[in-house]
Formats: structure tokens, sequence, C-alpha cells
């Protein structure tokens, strides 16, 4: 298929999964209020730390800015496919898309694009309002640099969480189902992702490893980028690894999934 | 009343079994069931309207029927789909409220739910398993018991008995979900009547069952009405269920009851047809075959895809003297007799109302 | 209408007293706990897997207390120890949620959809009591005792030795929580009745219930009004560990006893106007 052809079978497949998410538009609203609740209930518990008197390596304004903008940057580099690529292939489902021109990761990247479209209409008025309660302590420094490397390490880490989550999908060509797999990420992810501590507020002996796991680097970084002050080191090699983490799970999502439909035909799936 | 509708009911129902007493066990009157849906727009305006104002539509799906049963009476409820039946019988059993008339089983109001009422009926659905999946008919009979509030002594002898009569002994410990539909459709009967109720209803029971499973349930239901003196109201849209078992039909169509009477009489006016379809080797001489065949016998329009195939429409008592003569018109290569749909023998029935000179 | 005289009207009635009635229930519910274990030990994998994910969650919930504590020896009045007694009976709450009521209220979307409720209505015991408490997955219990053992780790870690008395107001209150909880779910899962699906429902709930695990005061008090009376965590685990810890008052149990019973009457009228509708609505 040419660069065309594919592009407009994504716009197609796109207007199907707005549709389609509009039509469950209740629980989507539910789901992005939920969304919201663990960077409220965080703020919360860390202003009232400060507040007790402790003396935090970073400040009001880090915190609550933090906060207030995670949900959105979870939400623009989240993937759920994982959930169901196991399903489709042991459901045989995978065979009607392995028939048709192009790969059934334009359904999966279609349906992305789409809900985050729709959830982010949901979400956004949210955040505004977390915001507006906040704002005596939301500072978000303007430095146009800043905004573009924020936006680069987003998408890269879009990259990095749509691939890691292809990767543990894959796992359904040979297991029955990667619930096990994604319940243990889903539980690391909980503390590594930094949606509740921050990573910068680790103890200092973990700080090396926090800063190198790959979670780090789905948004934690991008937001650090935007907020923090780092080192020139800090930075470099942040981005290093940032891209380096997009990139080398992209390919080995893609290479297992090969692999996998690999021996799906081959049993004639 | 249609002078057909007027026919039927005069007729005398059979005299129960078990002691008859006047007062019936079921008893409607006027019953009535609308729904309220709504209507929603396409596309995205449509949605986001649909969240300010919803337009709602009515639907009558019982136009107010009346019906009265005796205690040990087997009726049939008959009627294409969509006519109401399941309704009825969903409101007769307490789960829908009616949205008007009155209605009484047992003398108590279904929809309200109560206990001594809802332990002497039993539901079986064709199409709903009453039963869980994953574990043995025993577990589930077990349930039953602690829901009914069976001791250990009936419940003993209940299932006994019924394992006996429905011939599912070995059954019992077998998961259900593995057990074939036929069987699996015993086991449902078994479980609903563990607790012995006074009425037992059926919805479709026989649905999807080949044509031994269907014999078997059937015999099953006679006899336990002859036995145990259930009274019992089968809904259906398969002629032969109820010609085997009910002498009392009713025939519903698009929420009203057109017919409430004898069987033998209904049968005998409409005389709904069978259907026979014999494929031949070649194509037959239809000009010739036709003045073989009996009076009463329609020879169908051919089919020109399938031009060796020929179709008949014949009337019960002259099945045996054309199935006779089917295989002299040529090489026969396949036969198959079927009913005629229930919404022909309906629609019949209405033609007969109409100009009841025209004979079916 | 006089009801007709029937075999069946002849045996005597089924519940001739309410204490006849709960007995009955009683002993059907035995039956369904019977069941989940011979369904659990069926399924062996799948409780191991419930274990080891048990365990994920109290380091997930730990380590943020661990961590909040590197900086402070005390927030809003709580030190780190009583704070781990706290997430030791979030640990058990959560256990009994997860073993006696999660698997009711994940299932009750299709109850409503695909019309399993009709079986339901047909039989004569509570429909409620029947959708709120048929399925059970008790590998969950492991919660409650890994749970329990934290509880009684954290208070003596912090020196705390709570009389009898404050024991039992504890368990009091922690038990009105939990039937507060279980009305919270019953509240937001009816909804389906209407609309909506559970799945996101309980998305909601999870996130919600996440509050347990913190001290309600530690949140401005807006929120500490919403988490004790509309989604009640404080009776569930703050209030109790107060007792535990003697921080608490007098009058908490008989409160938390008065909510209780009122917001139970609510949630069971709310079921049967759900009922009715769904009697009047479908078809």
């Amino acid at each position: 298929m040419t660069i065309g052809q594919t592009l407009r079978v994504i716009r197609r497949l796109f207007a199907v999964n707005i549709a389609n998410t509009l039509a469950y538009r209740a629980e989507f609203f539910i789901y992005m209020f939920g969304s919201i609740i663990t960077p409220i209930m965080a703020l919360m518990i860390w202003r009232a730390t400060l507040t007790s008197g402790a003396s935090l390596p970073v400040d009001t304004r880090y915190l609550t800015t933090y906060f207030v903008l995670s949900s959105l940057a979870a939400l623009v580099t989240s993937a759920w496919h994982q959930m169901w690529l196991p399903s489709m292939i042991r459901d045989g489902k995978l065979s009607i898309w392995l028939v048709r021109p192009g790969s059934v990761f334009f359904e999966i990247v279609a349906n992305n694009l789409a809900e985050k479209a729709i959830k982010f209409l949901f979400l956004a008025p949210m955040v505004g309002i977390f915001w507006w309660f906040y704002r005596d302590d939301v500072v978000v420094k303007a430095s146009v640099l800043r905004w573009i490397g924020f936006t680069a390490c987003l998408l890269f880490g879009a990259l990095f969480y749509f691939s890691l989550q292809a990767l543990i999908g894959t796992v359904g060509f040979w297991w029955q189902d990667a619930r096990a797999v994604d319940w243990f990420a889903g539980m690391v992810q909980a503390i590594l992702l930094g949606g509740i501590v921050p990573l910068v507020l680790f103890p200092d002996w973990a700080q090396g490893f926090v800063n190198a796991q790959p979670y780090r680097y789905r948004f934690a970084f991008a937001l650090d980028v935007l907020l923090r002050d780092m080192s020139r080191q800090e930075l470099v090699t942040g981005f290093i690894l940032q891209a380096g983490y997009a990139m080398g799970f992209a390919m080995l999502a893609r290479w297992c999934w090969l692999r996998g439909l690999r021996s799906y035909s081959a049993v004639g799936g | 009343m249609s002078e057909l509708a007027a026919r039927g009911s005069r007729t005398v129902a059979t005299p129960s079994p078990a002691g008859a007493r006047s007062q019936p066990v079921i008893a409607v009157t006027d019953l009535v069931k609308t729904y309220q849906f709504h209507h929603q727009q396409a596309g995205f305006t449509g949605a986001i309207k649909s969240i300010f104002k919803r337009e709602y539509q009515t639907r009558l799906a019982v136009k107010g029927i009346s019906l009265a049963v005796r205690p040990g009476e087997i009726v049939g409820l008959l009627g294409p789909n969509g006519a109401g039946k399941t309704t009825t019988l969903k409101m007769l059993t307490g789960l829908l409220r009616p949205s008007g008339g009155e209605i009484s089983v047992l003398g108590y109001q279904p929809w309200q739910r109560q206990t001594e009422f809802l332990r002497r009926i039993a539901l079986v659905m064709g199409q709903k398993s009453m039963l869980w999946w994953d574990v043995s008919a025993m577990e589930s009979l077990l349930l039953h018991k602690d829901m009914y509030g069976l001791d250990d002594a009936e419940f003993r002898e209940s299932v006994d008995q019924l394992a006996d009569l429905l011939d599912v002994r070995d059954l019992l410990d077998v998961q259900v979900r593995r057990v074939s539909l036929g069987e699996r459709m015993k086991l449902e009967l078994m479980a609903a009547l563990v607790h012995r109720p006074d009425v037992l209803f059926l919805d479709e029971p026989t649905i999807g069952l080949d044509v031994v499973a269907k014999a078997r349930v059937r015999t099953f239901l006679h006899d336990l009405n002859r036995q145990l003196g259930t009274t019992i109201m089968i809904t259906s849209h398969d002629m032969d269920d109820i010609e085997a078992l009910c002498q009392r039909v009713m025939i519903m169509t698009t929420g009203e009851i057109e017919y409430d009477g004898d069987l033998t009489t209904l049968v005998r006016t409409i005389q709904p047809r069978k259907r026979v379809r014999a494929i031949f080797a070649e194509i037959p001489d239809r000009t010739r075959i036709e003045t073989t065949l009996p009076p009463d016998v329609e020879l169908l329009a051919a089919d020109d895809d399938a031009p060796e195939t020929l179709r008949l429409e014949v009337p019960r008592d002259a099945l045996g003297v054309v199935l006779e003569r089917v295989p002299r018109f040529g090489a026969l290569l396949d036969l198959d007799v079927s009913d005629t749909d229930v919404e022909e023998i309906v629609r019949d029935l209405f033609l007969h109302q109409r100009h009841p000179e025209v004979a079916s | 209408m006089d009801t007709p005289e029937t075999r069946a009207s002849r045996r005597p009635p089924l519940d001739p007293t309410i204490v006849h009635r709960l007995r009955r229930h009683g002993r059907l519910w035995k039956r369904f706990f019977v069941m989940a274990i011979a369904r659990e030990i069926q399924y062996r994998a799948n409780a191991i897997s419930i274990i080891l994910v048990g365990i994920a969650f109290i380091i997930v919930s730990i380590l943020p207390v661990l961590l909040l504590f590197q900086f402070a020896g005390e927030v809003n009045g709580w030190n780190q120890d009583e704070v781990i007694a706290l997430v030791g009976l979030f640990q058990v709450m959560t256990g009994i949620m997860e073993t006696f009521i999660r698997p009711n209220m994940t299932r009750f979307t299709a109850l409503v959809s695909e019309g399993d409720l009709d079986p339901v209505l047909l039989r004569p015991i509570s429909s409620q009591f029947y959708v709120t408490f048929r399925w059970m997955s008790p590998a969950s219990l492991f919660y409650v005792i890994a749970g329990a053992a934290l509880l009684v780790i954290g208070l003596h870690r912090a020196g705390i030795q709570p009389s009898p008395v404050e024991i039992l107001l504890a368990t009091v209150i922690a038990t009105c929580g939990m039937i507060l909880l279980v009305c919270a779910w019953s509240a937001l899962v009816y909804i389906v009745f209407w609309t909506i699906s559970v799945a996101s429902i309980a998305q909601l709930f999870d996130d919600l219930w996440t509050a347990g695990g913190y001290p309600v005061v530690f949140f401005p008090t807006p929120l500490r009004l919403f988490l004790t009376f509309v989604f009640p965590v404080a009776f569930a685990t703050t209030i109790p560990v107060d007792l535990l810890t003697g921080r608490g008052h007098w009058w908490q149990p008989l409160l938390a006893v008065a909510v209780t019973v009122v917001v139970a009457g609510l949630i069971r009228m709310w079921w049967r106007y759900a009922i009715r509708s769904y009697a009047s609505a479908s078809s």
C-alpha cells in the first residue's frame, strides 16, 4: 500500500472509531473523571506533607503543576491494545485482518487516536477546573524550547508506551492471555510512572535506577523537561534514553509481532 | 367477537383429572402491556440532542387479553414471533408488571412476587437457561433446594422421581455446559419441578430440539399432568407441540387472543396444511402431475432456479395419498415434509373469519 | 380472590417469621460459599495469581507511605507507623470487598442486559441478596490475612496497645464502614439499569477507593466531608484506626451505626425502585 492509501484507510478507520467512542461517551466521561482522581489526591497528600513542615527537594509550585498536568500527559501517551490483542488472536479475529491489505495496527492506531481525541475533550475541562482551584501555585515557565522538548518527549513517550503494550499483547501468540503480564506491568508502573510519587522524590540511593528505568520515559521525563531545572548531563542522558526506549521497544515489538504472526499462520490460526 | 372465536369458546374444556374446582388457577381480564422506548437519531447532532430531549414511542405489546385456566389443564398459547406470548407469560410469572387490566395466578398478583406465590410456580424458557453452567446439574438442584426451602427427605424423593421420569440419572453429576441441548432441556425441566409447583409455564420449550427429544419432552409433560395434576401453560410457534399436548389452545397475534378453545375444532376448521417438497433427478412433467393429484392438493409454482423441485401444499388428511404418489412422478432424490408456517395458519384463520364460506 | 386449593397450598408457609427468612437466606449463602471454595480449588492457577496480585497490591499501597515519611516525622498528626496500620486495615477492607462484593458487581451488567435477572426474580428469594452475594472469590481472603498482619505490625511499632473496648468499637465502625461501602458500590452499580455498563463504574470505584489508603485528615476539609458522608471510606479505615490509637470519640460508633442504617434503607428502596422500573420497562 502506498502512503496515500494508508493515510486514507487510517482516516476512515479514525472516523469509525470516533463514532464508536461517542456511542460510549458516558463511560468515557467516567473513565476520565476517574483518571484525574489519583493526581488530585496525590497533590493534596503532598501539600499536607509540606504544611506539616517537611522539607522536600522540590517546591509547592513544582508539585502542583506536575500533578495538574500529569493526567493530560498520561492521556496523551496512553495505549490499551494489550488487552485486546490476545483475545483477537485467541478468537481467530486476527485472521480477518490478515486477509485485508494493511495491518491490524491501522485499526489499533486509529482507535488509539480517536479515543484519545474524545477523552481529551472530556479531560481538558476537568483539568481546567483542577488548575483553577490551585491556580496560585501552577507555574509553567514559558520558554518555547522547553515546550518543544516537552512535546517531543511526549511523542516519543507515546511511541514507547504504544510499543510496550503491543509487546505485551504479542504474549497472546504463545500464552492463553496476557492478563498476568499486564497485571504485573500495571502494578510496577503504578510506582515507577511517577503518578503518585514524583520520581524526583525517591530516595537518593534509588535515583539512579528510577531515572534510568523505561517507565520514566512515558511522561515523567517530559514533565521534568518542562518544569525542572536539570543539569546538561541529566538532559542529554534523558533525551538519549527517551529516544532510545521509544525506538528500541518499537523494534522489539515489531520483531515479536512478526515472529508471532509466523507461528500463528503456521498453525492456521 | 369473530364467529370462529365464538365457536371455539363455546367448547367446554376437558375437566381436570385432579378433582376440578371451579376456581381458575389463572385468571386474566383485559390485560394490557405497553412499552416505551426512545428514538435516537444517528450521528453526532443526534447524540447531543438526546442528552437534552428524548422522543418516546409507545408500543402496545398486549392489547387487553382475557383468559382463565382451570387446575390441571394443559393450555397452549400459539402464535407467531412478536405476538406477545412471551410478554404474557412473563406477566403471569411476575417478571413484568402489567400496564393495565387484572391478573391473578393462584390467587396472587404475580408482579408482587410474594414468596408463597413464587414457590408454587415454575418457568422454563427454551431460549434461556435457568441452570448454572459451570457446575453439575446436581449443584443447581441443591441451590434450588435451599432457595425453595425443601427439606432433605422431600428433596431426595422429588429428585429420584424426576430423574426416573426424565431418565437423566447419569447426567446429574455432569457439568451442564457439557450436556447436549436435548438433555439440558430435561435437566431444566427437572430443576423447575423439583419444588413441585402447581403451575408450570413453558416458553418455547422444544425450540432447537431434534424430533426424538421433542417427543420425550412432550411425553414427560403429559405424564406430569396426569400424575401430579400440574397445570401447564405452553407457548410455542410449533403447531406439533400444541397438537401433541394441549386440549385447549389460544391463538395470539399482535397482542390479542384471536381464538380460545378446543384444539380439534380449530384443526378441523383451519385444516393447516403440510408442505411437501420433492426433488427429482429430472424436471418432472408438471401438467401431467397436476391431473393425478387429489383435488385439495395445490401444486405451487415452479422455481426457475430449481426446476427439478416440486412443491405441494397438502391438507393433512390427504398427506398419505400424496406421499404414496410422489415417488411415481419420477426418479425421486429427496423428499421433505414440513408444516405451513404458523403465520399462514393464522392468515388462514382470518381468511376464514372474513369469508366463512371460503374453505381453506 | 381466594387462593384455589391446590397441592402446594396445603404446605406450611416458607417464611412464617422474619427469622425463618433470614435463616433460609443464611443457608443459601453457606451453599454459595461452599460452591465458591470448590470452584477455587478447581481453578488453582487463578487462586495463585490472586495471591500474587495481593502481594503486589500491598507493595503499591505501602511504598508511597514510606516514600512520603522520608521527609516528615508526622503529617497532620499521623506518624508513619500509624499510617502503616491504616494501610493494613485498608488491605483488610479491600480483601473483603474483593472476596464478597466485586465478583457480583462485575457480573451486574450481564444480569440486566442479557436477561439473567429473570431467573433470579422467579425464585422465592430476595433478589437484592442474590445479586449482591451470589458469587465469591475466596482466594482474595489472602488480602485480609496480609492486611490484618500489617495492621498489627503498624500498631506494635507505634507502641499502641488498644483496650478490648477500643477494639470492639473499632470493629463496629469498620463493619459499618464495610456495609456503607457495599451500599456505595450498589448505588453506583444500580445505575446500570438505566444506562452505562459496570466497567467504568468499577474503575471509578477503584479510583475513589485508593483514598482509603490514607488518613482522611490528609485531605482538605471539603474532600474529608465527601470521604465521610458521600463515599464513606473514612468509616472503613480512618475512624476505626483513630479509635484504636486513642484519637476517637465515643459518639463515633453511634454515628456510624445510624448512618449505616439510614443508607442501607435508602439502598433497599433504590433497589426496589430499580426492579420496579425493570419490570415495567423491559420486554
